[in-house]
């Protein structure tokens, strides 16, 4: 076979859990930081798996000093912003919970073609997942001290933070670089085009816990489809 | 052994191993070299898909790069080494003011080595009893797994220059153009120079998997420093070289501006240039030169205007270049006294003027200086001109070199010389500064406009009242006239005042004349009216400091104005009380103009 279906493969199915810390108390630029790690992960993927001719285009983080790297693809990116934006929201709307991204590329066979019945089925080769808590900061609570201690605690505080989301998100980063390199025995030929993907992301109206409402999406397709899959 | 590996490649693979060389240099100095990055050339993005437009070399491992003059033409150095290792050793160069850098005073901060490593006896030969059917099937699909394989590597390649320390710096160099301390440079070689023992405790390394190929294995590995301490020394602004734009609102080419391009450009510092006055105060206090407020001058005496150097250190070092390593040019430092390191320009526009005005107040009273330009963009202005004393009601903005001074002799002038009104204008001679900053101009722009409107009130006057200065130097017999008027009737008073002030010389004529010491001359007539209005018959409280007269601010003249409305209404009245004096007033009244 040219590929194989690794979705069972765990080193491809890594976790990567980030704590993303909005400093809503302190700068007003937390939706940046969000959008930044985000925006800084999936860019990173679909860049590592976009083969087909791109023209990449730098982006510097507007809350982070880091650079991250886009395809260029007008298209491209305007549905990974779009699906930012929704995970942004649904983060906002439910603070404090761990919520995953899901990135999935496949490739779509006719089922058993017919006259009538032209079924696809989508053979997902690859898919990331990608944990991510979206943390308030604890507020100070120590009355006693004025309030110059409790702004300058604050700041340190808040900097030390910042410093450490961007330390982990340049880890992150460089996750993905090494299992984008060590695993690529199972991609496609270059086409021409983006590989056919999906980005997944928390819904509010999957049943019970939002968060892994859809799980039961893929389940079902992955059923459908017939190939093994354990999550 | 490179050449023995090349050639037990099949010609395709041979060709994608080039070809990984290649991409490689290319990735990394595009974002390693400032001169000659890529960053720095725009090249037309192509309208809807990276397709169009792209050149050959961007098919391969299908990554469009902008140009990168140095990769390629290190490559054809290179390309003649027949797959020997390339080591791209990128340096940071620290020069100082003093001297040039040299190839030995950079560090190395990344070393970048690609290699091709032979000798691999098991890829090529499976299957040898159907090596004729299935080789050149294997040998495709060996291709295609190294050229996908390079190509998802170069995705990662991309990406990590820009995660690694360096770039920031790179992006600092490239992005602004100030002048640094700091360079990057880059070193090609084909061996591995190792590092020493401190060196590589201090370095970190990274290591890309490897791409298999027919017969080799295709390497490529980073050592990195992680923390660049670069000194955090504040970086001197570097203004940008003056020039001359002529076709600006209130060129020189309009009439507004004209007859100060006549007048020559020796005077007064301007308000707000930042590198004039820098230089102008370091120049004079022989202190070192430095945007330092400090440095200033903490006594209020007077202080002539100093020539300006045309000294440019930054500009002098500003076109040297490391021959040592394939160059990136030298950003080169700039001392603190970039403002002072450009030549002066002989056409500035002077923002304020210490202008005297012929005061009439009694006494001599305090030195009157024109008022300066309201400035929009104050902020900017004080910015970038440290020296720069706001007035205490911030309206407006004014420079201690606007004392041009001998005229200012105690501190309660200088009070009432630095506290400028709203809407007052200040203009020296001399012609315009078209440039030291972007900021700087757009003042200027603003400033011409507003000394487009205000000129036309104040500027007359101004002019009128220095006029009657030199009138009456020249032709005593009209101060005298002036003074005759006394006995007329008060719209005669009026008249003659009148043509007093239209006679008056120019402020900036007034300037023309050099500083001299007080000439004891004939009280104008204006003076006269003064002295007999307050029946003060001091000729001291007449005799006005040519010194004096050469600051003047339209508010002064304004204040003279109602001074002399007070006059007259004074006449007025003392008329009324002398009906004798009335009568012989009122007939030359007709004849007035």
């Amino acid at each position: 076979m040219p590929f194989s279906f690794l979705a069972s493969d765990p080193t491809v199915r890594r976790n990567w859990s980030i704590s993303l810390c909005p400093l809503c108390y302190i700068a007003p630029a937390n939706g940046y930081a969000k959008y930044d790690c985000a925006a800084g992960i999936l860019h990173t993927v679909f860049f590592h798996r976009t083969l087909s001719l791109v023209r990449p285009k730098d982006v510097d983080c507007k809350f982070l000093e880091i650079t991250y790297v886009q395809c260029g693809l007008p298209e491209l990116e305007k549905e990974i912003d779009e699906k930012i934006e929704q995970f942004i929201a649904w983060v906002e709307k439910h603070p404090n919970r761990r919520s995953q991204v899901c990135l999935s590329f496949f490739d779509e066979k006719s089922k058993n073609p017919g006259w009538f019945v032209n079924k696809t089925e989508r053979i997902y080769w690859e898919q990331w997942f990608i944990n991510l808590h979206v943390t308030s900061p604890k507020r100070e609570s120590n009355s006693s001290k004025g309030l110059t201690n409790i702004g300058w605690n604050a700041l340190v505080e808040t900097s030390s933070r910042h410093a450490a989301l961007e330390s982990s998100i340049n880890e992150v980063l460089f996750q993905i670089i090494n299992f984008a390199n060590e695993k690529k025995d199972h991609i496609p030929a270059i086409p021409d085009r983006i590989f056919n993907h999906e980005i997944m992301i928390p819904r509010d109206d999957s049943s019970s816990d939002s968060v892994f409402g859809w799980n039961t999406d893929v389940i079902r397709r992955v059923l459908n489809s017939g190939h093994p899959y354990s999550l | 052994m490179a050449a023995a590996a090349g050639a037990s490649e099949p010609p395709m693979v041979e060709q994608v191993i080039t070809e990984f060389f290649a991409k490689s240099l290319h990735i990394i100095l595009e974002s390693r070299s400032p001169y000659d990055s890529s960053r720095n050339f725009t090249r037309p993005s192509p309208p809807s898909s990276p397709l169009s437009g792209s050149q050959p070399r961007d098919r391969w491992f299908n990554l469009a790069l902008r140009d990168c003059p140095a990769a390629l033409e290190n490559f054809d150095l290179w390309r003649q080494s027949n797959l020997e290792p390339l080591v791209i050793d990128i340096v940071l160069l620290q020069r100082d003011s003093t001297k040039t850098t040299s190839a030995g005073a950079g560090r190395i901060i990344e070393r970048w080595v690609i290699k091709y490593e032979a000798n691999r006896a098991g890829n090529g030969s499976k299957n040898t009893g159907k090596k004729s059917r299935s080789s050149s099937a294997h040998d495709h699909s060996l291709y295609r797994r190294a050229y996908s394989g390079s190509t998802v590597l170069f995705r990662s390649l991309y990406l990590v220059v820009r995660l690694l320390p360096a770039y920031h710096l790179f992006q600092e160099l490239n992005s602004s153009g100030r002048i640094r301390p700091l360079s990057l440079s880059h070193k090609i070689s084909s061996f591995v120079e190792p590092f020493t023992r401190a060196e590589d405790a201090d370095m970190k390394h990274y290591a890309f998997a490897p791409i298999e190929t027919h017969s080799g294995l295709l390497s490529l590995s980073v050592s990195y420093v992680p923390v660049l301490e670069v000194a955090a020394a504040p970086e001197p602004t570097t203004p940008m070289a003056t020039e001359l734009i002529m076709d600006y609102v209130g060129s020189p080419t309009t009439d507004f501006l004209r007859k100060f391009n006549s007048l020559p450009s020796d005077g007064i510092a301007p308000a707000c240039v930042a590198m004039t006055r820098r230089h102008s105060w370091s120049t004079e206090h022989g202190a070192g030169p430095s945007a330092s407020p400090s440095h200033m001058p903490t006594n209020n005496s007077p202080t002539t205007y100093p020539h300006q150097h045309s000294t440019s250190s930054s500009g002098k070092k500003r076109d040297t270049v490391n021959e040592e390593y394939y160059p990136s040019p030298p950003l080169s430092p700039s001392p603190s006294r970039s403002p002072s390191s450009h030549p002066r320009n002989p056409f500035f526009r002077y923002e304020s003027a210490p202008l005297s005005i012929a005061t009439a107040r009694a006494g001599g009273g305090g030195t009157r200086l024109p008022p300066s330009p309201h400035r929009k963009d104050k902020q900017q202005c004080s910015f970038q001109n440290e020296n720069l004393i706001h007035s205490p009601s911030d309206k407006s903005i004014v420079t201690n070199d606007l004392v041009r001074v001998g005229e200012v002799r105690n501190e309660k002038s200088l009070q009432k010389v630095l506290s400028f009104g709203k809407d007052d204008l200040v203009y020296f001679p001399g012609v315009k500064l078209a440039r030291t900053s972007s900021k700087l101009f757009i003042m200027d722009e603003l400033d011409e406009q507003e000394l487009v409107f205000a000129w036309e009130d104040k500027d007359a006057i101004i002019d009128q009242l220095n006029r009657i200065d030199l009138s009456d130097r020249e032709n005593p017999d009209s101060s005298q006239e002036a003074g005759g008027s006394l006995t007329r009737s008060p719209d005669a008073a009026i008249g003659i005042l009148m043509r007093i002030l239209k006679s008056a010389p120019g402020l900036r004529e007034r300037l023309l004349t050099a500083p001299a010491a007080p000439v004891p001359q004939e009280p104008s007539s204006l003076q006269r009216v003064v002295t007999e209005e307050h029946g003060s018959g001091e000729s001291s409280s007449a005799m006005v400091p040519s010194a004096l007269l050469r600051s003047r601010t339209a508010a002064d003249a304004l204040e003279e104005l109602n001074r002399y409305k007070e006059i007259r209404e004074s006449i007025l009245n003392r008329g009324k009380g002398h009906p004798r004096d009335t009568k012989m007033e009122e007939k030359p009244a007709d004849g007035d103009p």
